[in-house]
């Protein structure tokens, strides 16, 4: 399974780049988000979470940013977790038996354990066309090529350093 | 199958017992009230007799939301809250936005009713099915931010997984126009509903962010009408300033039709030494560092926060003022350096009360002041026109009605009426009780009529949207006697209609065939716009028909001495309403279908609205 998977892996592919200074918080993403997960709107289904910091005056939105390294994919005992033709790593749900050691692998905290089904779940770029960067109103979610996958490490390192926006100067 | 759009359940809180639990939200009643507004009403209707009093503990304290929230259409986070409000001691309808709606639905439940009165102070928690009512006693004395994020900390919750909605010092003292606040910055105020909910001691309403789902007849379809409504909302000429600005430019705007209230209308000329610029919409958000802090699944550039950026309260975090904002909180008193006012209108909001009101009380209390009809001594200091420190000052006697903030913390209308008097004569307030919105209305009759005679403490039509959806006219000139009423009762329904769907009425402002659009996608209804606007004018009168079984009748629809005055200056000086207005209330009356003498809704038109027990409540069996 995982080889077939694979099969599409190698070059620039594309990720969903997310800008948080664009951000405002209104979750629309977590709406389209779980709607594909699940039919309905439901943002605990949601594999894209906004979280708040600086305060409550800035958000950003989180997801699996289809690191290379893929922890996931590497810890699953039963080799659920492949490579989608998108580049998504993604699960199988009828490999999947739930054990959670993904979720643990994880180090950003993108890989999810579903109550309802036994399952893990995750980010799979809708098959090539994510629905929460089509549905972002401000485009603080965009889908595009590029080289390196990681950008939440650089951002959070700057950002710390000096927070931006309404509160540069106030925290 | 007909839970589309709905969680389906309406949570009781019976505060005097402590008991907490789930009715259905029947599927029969959902397409007739629709949720927000026409909910509420129904329930005041059939639970709040005439002699429970706003004060009583039986009176209802209904917090909804409607079919839209929680789905991915533009700004619906909406709260409606719906009780027997404190000012006019009659029906309520005021809304809020954020996310108190999709947080609700997405823990099972389409709205909250309070009834009865706790023994002691308590807050109201809810994750999914864990309902509970908690010990508040440590929130008492806190500001409604400093409540939020008290809460935030005690619940180990940031952002928008926590909503929470509370009173401030001025709820928790009985203020007469104390509101309810929310998610820092969303702020439902109108006629006292924070007073109501500090009688029945409850402090906040704290939701986290539920793990359910609520479904949609037809996503897809949802998602298309949802942006087609974007697209409008972004594109026509009467929506693009909002969608870019919020209501920042109201203050230019109304200010050249003489329409800004300024010192407690004594004015309607800008001083000479006020920078023009700084008040058009894009010199008021870029004289900030402004973050968007918009509700649920808003495009909107609307809702903002920044940080004061010059003078004394540098380095604050606030609230963007909306356009009522600036007008109470500055205009208004006769504030106008924008630094300020920002401040000032963050601190109506903490201490949560109403910003018009505000601004007519305290500009009401510098006009006595300058005139001699309140001495120093009778305030306990001088308070000046633009005197931000005593207006905070102000607020603050009046939250913990201390010395005459004790009489001022009535509201503008009964604290004027116990002077009386020349002091009486130059309050702005209506004799309903409704606290008109920041604007001049005596060149915006169709706000002062539509003030006077609404039923929900404030205005039931609002602003003309799209009248031509209804064969009205696009735009009618605002002091024509004739056109204005018929505007005003023509469109009569659909702001109620839009008060009832969980969203926002400045997303709500699309074509009603378009907006229709969503809600047949959500709910699998074949909604369109003629059963939108009769499920409004249900909803307005049934509210009417509640005010006149609790003695609020055509007596008291008329502005005060000075809301109803004539300009001294500015674009209509010498126009006066007053002239007109026993010419503007027939038209209006037999536009909205409304008995003159009576002021009840007619039988006819009751029974066209399928409120056959209404007819009879108020016209008897055989009429």
């Amino acid at each position: 399974m995982r080889e077939a998977l694979s099969s599409n892996r190698g070059g620039a592919m594309k990720i969903l780049k997310i800008i948080p200074e664009k951000c405002t918080g209104c979750m629309r993403c977590e709406l389209a988000c779980s709607y594909e997960q699940t039919g309905t709107f439901q943002p605990s289904k949601a594999v894209i979470r906004v979280s708040a910091f600086e305060g409550h005056t800035s958000y950003a939105p989180y997801t699996c940013p289809q690191c290379d390294e893929a922890w996931c994919l590497t810890a699953c005992p039963v080799e659920a977790i492949g490579i989608s033709p998108a580049g998504a790593k993604d699960v199988a749900d009828d490999i999947c038996v739930g054990c959670k050691l993904c979720t643990i692998a994880c180090p950003y905290g993108t890989m999810f354990y579903d109550i309802d089904t036994h399952k893990a779940f995750k980010c799979d770029l809708c098959g090539g066309n994510p629905a929460c960067a089509s549905v972002c109103p401000t485009d603080a979610i965009v889908y595009e090529e590029a080289d390196k996958t990681d950008w939440v490490g650089p951002f959070a390192a700057e950002r710390a350093k000096s927070p931006a926006g309404p509160l540069a100067g106030v925290l | 199958m007909t839970d589309y759009a709905y969680a389906g359940e309406i949570l009781r809180v019976d505060l005097s017992s402590g008991k907490t639990w789930g009715e259905k939200f029947e599927a029969a009643d959902r397409r007739k009230w629709v949720g927000g507004a026409g909910l509420g009403a129904k329930i005041l209707w059939e639970e709040v007799p005439p002699d429970v009093g706003w004060d009583h503990p039986e009176n209802r304290l209904v917090l909804a939301t409607g079919p839209l929230a929680g789905l991915p259409v533009w700004g619906t986070g909406g709260l409606t809250v719906v009780t027997r409000g404190a000012m006019t001691n009659g029906a309520t309808n005021t809304q809020a936005n954020g996310f108190f709606g999709a947080n609700l639905k997405y823990c099972g439940y389409d709205a909250i009713v309070f009834q009865g009165e706790s023994p002691d102070w308590v807050y109201l928690h809810i994750r999914d099915d864990g309902v509970e009512l908690r010990d508040a006693s440590e929130l008492l004395g806190k500001d409604t931010w400093e409540t939020q994020q008290s809460l935030e900390k005690t619940l180990n919750l940031s952002g928008h997984n926590l909503s929470v909605y509370s009173i401030g010092p001025a709820g928790e003292n009985l203020v007469r126009f104390a509101a309810i606040q929310g998610d820092y910055g969303h702020v439902a105020s109108k006629n006292g509903c924070g007073t109501v909910m500090g009688k029945k001691k409850v402090k906040a309403v704290a939701i986290e962010r539920g793990t359910k789902g609520v479904a949609a007849a037809h996503p897809k379809a949802l998602f298309a009408a949802a942006d087609d409504i974007a697209h409008s909302l972004q594109t026509d000429p009467s929506t693009r300033g909002l969608y870019l600005y919020g209501t920042l430019g109201g203050v230019r705007n109304l200010q050249g039709m003489g329409a800004l209230p300024i010192r407690n209308y004594t004015t309607n000329v800008w001083p000479e030494e006020v920078e023009t610029q700084k008040w058009e919409a894009n010199g008021l958000r870029e004289g900030f560092d402004h973050r968007g802090h918009q509700c649920s699944a808003c495009g909107m550039h609307h809702c903002h926060m920044q940080v004061i950026s010059s003078g004394p309260y540098k380095g604050q975090v606030v609230d963007e003022p909306e356009y009522e904002g600036w007008s109470g909180a500055g205009w208004t008193i006769g504030a106008t350096d924008p630094q300020q006012v920002t401040w000032m209108n963050t601190q109506l909001d903490r201490a949560c009360v109403d910003v018009n009101e505000f601004g007519w009380l305290c500009g009401w209390v510098m006009e006595c002041q300058q005139k001699g009809y309140i001495t120093d001594q009778d305030l306990g200091f001088r308070l000046e026109w633009g005197d931000i420190d005593g207006a905070n000052r102000l607020l603050e006697m009046i939250c913990k009605r201390e010395g005459m903030g004790d009489l001022l913390a009535e509201g503008t209308k009964l604290a004027a009426e116990k002077l009386g008097g020349e002091a009486q004569d130059c309050a702005i307030y209506t004799e309903v009780n409704n606290s008109p919105r920041g604007h001049d209305h005596r060149s915006r009759w169709e706000e002062m009529i539509d003030t006077c005679t609404g039923s929900g403490g404030t205005m039931d039509t609002a602003p003309p949207v799209f009248p031509t959806d209804y064969g009205l006219p696009a735009r009618v000139h605002p002091q024509d006697a004739e056109e204005v009423p018929k505007h005003v009762g023509g469109l009569r329904g659909r702001r109620a209609y839009e008060d009832s769907l969980g969203a926002c009425v400045f997303t709500t402002r699309a074509p009603m065939d378009v907006l229709c659009r969503s809600i047949q996608a959500a709910t699998g209804w074949d909604v369109d716009k003629d059963e939108a606007m009769q499920t409004g004018r249900r909803i307005n009168a049934l509210m009417r028909a509640f005010n006149l079984r609790c003695g609020i009748g055509p007596e008291v629809e008329k502005p005060s001495r000075r809301y109803g005055s004539t300009p001294v200056d500015g674009p209509i000086a010498g126009v006066s309403i007053m002239d007109q207005w026993e010419k503007m209330l027939d038209i209006w009356y037999e536009t909205a279908g409304y008995d003159r003498e009576t002021g009840r809704p007619k039988p006819e038109l009751l029974r066209e609205l399928d409120l056959e027990d209404v007819a009879e409540a108020l016209w008897g069996a055989n009429v």
